[in-house]
Formats: C-alpha cells, sequence, structure tokens
C-alpha cells in the first residue's frame, strides 16, 4: 500500500491557519498515515482514488469514520491489466461487493467526468460497508470548531480531519460564511 | 451572450447554511396555534417530500448534465435539496408535529415518484427532467411555500425560509438557464428532445406520477384556503421566465407543461375531470406493498442539525 503524497512543498498555509477553528486534529498530507487513531471519530475528505487507500487503514483503529468522498473511483480487488477487462472487472466487483443499490449508484463514477482510473483494493468496499463508516457524497463546505459542515445543511462532528493530499481542498479547508441568506 | 454557470457555482459555494446557524429554540413556537398545527401537520409532511423528490431530481440531472461545472450545480442543488427538506423536518419538530420524532410517511403518490426514480429515474432524457423541474419548483416556491410563510406567524419559520428562497432563486435562475442551453442546439437534436416525450418512462412519469401528485396537493392546499391567483401567478412566472429564453422557445416540452401549467391552474378545465382527478383516484388505490421496499436514499432524512 501506497500513502498518497503531498502535492508541493509550498502549499498555502496562510488559509490553512484559518482552520484552526477546528479544536480536534486537522491532518494533511501523509500525516494520516502516522497518526495513531485508536478510538476516534474521524472525517476523511478525500477522492475516491485516494479514500480507497485511506479508508480501509484508518478504519482499523477509529470508532467511526464519517467519509466525504468527493469523487467515485472504480476499484478492483487484484491488479488487472489497462482494458476492458478491467472496466469490466471494476463493474462487476462493485455489483457483488455492494449490496445497497444506492450507495452503488454513489460509487458509480461519471462516464466523462470522473477519472476512468482503476484503483487496487481489496478493503475498500467492505470497509465502506463497515457499520462504523458513513459515506457522504455531499459536498463539504467548511471546518468549523466541531467538524465538517456539508451542504446537506448538517455538521458532522468528529474528532480528527484528514484532508487527502488530491482533496479539493489540500491547498484550502472549506471555510464558514457568516451571513450565508444575505 | 452565454450564462456564466462558473461564476454561479462559486455563489453556490459561497452561499451554503446548515441547520445549526439557526437557534431551534429561539422563542416563537408558542405563536403557532392548536388550529393552525393541526391543518399544516400534513402539508409540511407532504414538502418534506417533495423537497426530497426534487433532491432525487437533482441526482438524475446530475447524471446526464450537459457540462462538467453543471453537474457539479446540480451536485449541490440535491445537497440543498435534502437540506430545505431536513429544515422543515426540524421546524416540524419545534412545532410539535412529528410523531415520536418519527419522519412522516410519504404518500402514495410520493411512493409512486420514488418508485419512477428507483426504477428508470437515471435513464429518463435529460430534456424531460430539466423541464420539469423547474415547473416543480416555481410552483413550490410561489405558490406551497408562499402559502406556508402568509399562514405562520413563527419569526423561525421566515428565518428559515429567507435561506431556502434564497436556495431557490438559484436553482430557478439554473433551471431556465439550462433550458436555453438544451433549447440551442440543431433542428435533429429538438427533434430529438421533442421525441423525448414519447418515451413511454417519461409518459409513465408525466402521467402516472407527476399529474396525480401534483394535483393532490394542489387541491389540498387550495381547500386548506391557498388563494388560487397565487397558484396562477406561480404557473405565470414559469412562463414568462420562459419566455425571455429564445432558445426555451424552441423546446416542444416547454410548451407542453406550460400548457399543462395553465391547466393545473384552472380548476375548471377539462383536464382535471379526464385525467387528473382520476388518476389521483386511481393512485389512491395502489397498494404501496406492491411498491416494494424503496432505496436507501429515502431513509437520508434527518430534523437533526448535528451528526456525530
Ligand atoms: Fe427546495
Ligand atoms: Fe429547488
Amino acid at each position: 500500500m501506497t500513502p498518497a503524497r503531498p502535492r508541493a512543498a509550498e502549499r498555502s498555509t496562510t488559509k490553512t491557519e484559518r482552520s484552526q477553528d477546528f479544536t480536534g486534529k486537522l491532518l494533511r498530507g501523509t500525516d494520516w498515515f502516522e497518526h495513531y487513531y485508536s478510538g476516534e471519530r474521524v472525517a476523511v475528505l478525500a477522492t475516491g482514488a485516494e479514500a480507497s487507500s485511506i479508508l480501509p487503514e484508518i478504519l482499523h483503529t477509529a470508532a467511526a469514520v464519517t467519509l466525504f468522498e468527493e469523487s467515485p473511483t472504480w476499484v478492483t480487488p487484484i491488479g488487472i491489466p489497462t482494458g476492458v477487462l478491467q472496466r469490466l472487472g471494476a463493474k462487476a466487483y462493485l455489483r457483488l461487493a455492494v449490496r445497497d443499490p444506492w450507495i452503488r449508484r454513489q460509487l458509480t463514477p461519471h462516464e466523462s467526468y470522473d477519472s476512468p482510473r482503476v484503483q487496487v483494493s481489496p478493503s475498500y468496499y467492505a470497509a465502506l460497508q463497515d457499520p462504523r463508516t458513513r459515506l457522504v457524497h455531499w459536498p463539504a463546505y467548511a471546518i468549523v470548531e466541531k467538524g465538517v459542515r456539508a451542504a446537506d445543511g448538517v455538521e458532522y462532528q468528529v474528532d480528527t480531519i484528514v484532508i487527502g493530499a488530491t482533496s479539493r481542498f489540500a491547498g484550502s479547508p472549506p471555510q464558514p460564511r457568516r451571513n450565508p441568506a444575505s | 451572450m452565454s450564462y456564466d454557470f462558473e461564476a454561479m457555482l462559486q455563489t453556490i459555494k459561497d452561499k451554503q447554511w446548515c441547520l445549526a446557524d439557526i437557534d431551534w429554540d429561539a422563542p416563537g413556537a408558542e405563536t403557532m396555534s392548536e388550529e393552525t398545527r393541526a391543518k399544516m401537520a400534513p402539508f409540511m409532511a407532504d414538502l418534506v417530500w417533495i423537497e426530497h423528490i426534487g433532491a432525487r431530481g437533482f441526482a438524475a440531472l446530475a447524471k446526464k448534465a450537459p457540462t462538467a461545472t453543471i453537474r457539479e450545480i446540480y451536485h449541490y442543488f440535491h445537497a440543498e435539496e435534502q437540506k430545505h427538506a431536513n429544515a422543515e423536518l426540524a421546524l416540524m419538530r419545534r412545532w410539535g408535529m412529528l410523531e415520536n420524532g418519527e419522519i412522516p410517511e410519504p404518500n402514495i403518490n410520493v411512493k409512486l415518484a420514488i418508485k419512477v426514480f428507483d426504477s428508470y429515474g437515471d435513464d429518463l432524457p435529460l430534456i424531460s427532467l430539466a423541464a420539469l423541474i423547474p415547473l416543480l419548483e416555481v410552483a413550490l416556491d410561489g405558490a406551497l411555500v408562499k402559502f406556508l410563510t402568509d399562514e405562520v406567524s413563527d419569526p423561525l419559520c421566515h428565518e428559515v425560509f429567507r435561506h431556502i428562497n434564497s436556495d431557490e432563486a438559484r436553482h430557478i435562475s439554473v433551471d431556465f438557464e439550462v433550458l436555453e442551453l438544451l433549447g440551442a442546439g440543431g433542428s435533429i437534436q429538438r427533434l430529438v428532445q421533442t421525441l423525448a416525450i414519447l418515451d413511454p418512462r417519461v409518459l409513465v412519469g408525466l402521467i402516472v406520477v407527476f399529474v396525480p401528485l401534483i394535483n393532490k396537493v394542489r387541491d389540498d392546499v387550495v381547500a386548506m384556503g391557498l388563494d388560487e391567483r397565487k397558484l396562477m401567478n406561480a404557473m405565470r412566472r414559469f412562463e414568462k421566465i420562459g419566455a425571455r429564453g429564445q432558445n426555451t422557445q424552441k423546446l416542444f416540452i416547454y410548451h407542453l407543461l406550460r400548457l399543462m401549467a395553465g391547466m393545473i391552474t384552472d380548476r375548471k378545465h377539462p383536464y382535471h375531470r379526464f385525467l387528473a382527478d382520476p388518476m389521483v383516484r386511481i393512485t389512491s388505490y395502489v397498494p404501496a406493498r406492491i411498491l416494494g421496499k424503496p432505496q436507501s436514499w429515502v431513509d437520508g432524512l434527518s430534523p437533526e442539525a448535528v451528526a456525530s
């Protein structure tokens, strides 16, 4: 398993500081790999490609994980050479490994707008369906004192937040607005 | 000049709000009289479920979106409709309308809509949902929500709907801009769009689901005291905004729905006697059992501002 690498060293820090609003631990880049999650409620903000390696790992010790999967990814349990067979394998694997048709729909990448790349992860789908995992497809929009706020109007409270290196929040974590309706 | 969907997406992101922004225990709940409570409870339940169906509609649109930006906008709208349903549930709880804290049961017409979405919602031609949703939204926004805010004096209700209406204004403007985009295609494309109406799934969706769903709510709300002129004004808005779009005018389905909107408003129109009323009656006999178990998205609603 390869931990995702942080993109650039000059990652903006000014905006990072503002998210110190969050009173728990905020892990970026590869920090998630070294953290010990025992008993913690964790939020993961990541693309599916990254989440497929982060989630199973964190779930070993975390009490609960809320995954904000930003874009779904194709997954196969074992490596299959690139090509039609790989795509068919990924589709069949999703069909077999995920029972709930709505979750399956959420996990299906879009033909033209999502990455066609296939990740190898024998444990991602099992981890997603673990009772301790909550899969969220609503866009996250703010990190606040106690957790993550999403566009469904719910604040997901957690002890630790992991921001994946390729997450759209990797550069600047989402910020709350004061008077949204005005 | 083409519309800037990118800028709209940014506005949507900037305007996000959540249930925790609202003080659900603020004073004002006591202004709800026993009589209004009894009257509004079934209305609120319908409203919650229509938002939730609208949410599912945007989910289906997201799959078919013509550009990546519009897809992301739909993604947010999907979430926002869910947020509206959640906020309305929180209002229901505040007013003591949730029995044992339970989510109200959807009526049979909502259940049929759920069934259609579960069975082939993602396969419906883009144009059909793209045209139907703005009609639903102007009706909801201009008639149902207005009715609610006129009837209820609880200031918190007004605060919640300021947020909701601000979202809805963006929904409606995007809805019509997408129609405008779809109408801009060539004549072949428009022919295909016109033929989409003949797709049996669209016909079933329209006649078995949309017609009775809308008519039932329509009659319920009018029986509660909604001024029919408000309904008429709301539907006129569909016509008015559509009339501003040169390309929207070229869409057959837009004109079909425009005419339908007029018929829905006019209770004396034969549409009611020959189509809508019979459909409401027939669907009321459908046993929910035969529809089977709905997909898990229907369990996604909650009045809780916080999940931990
Ligand atoms: Fe709404
Ligand atoms: Fe809407």
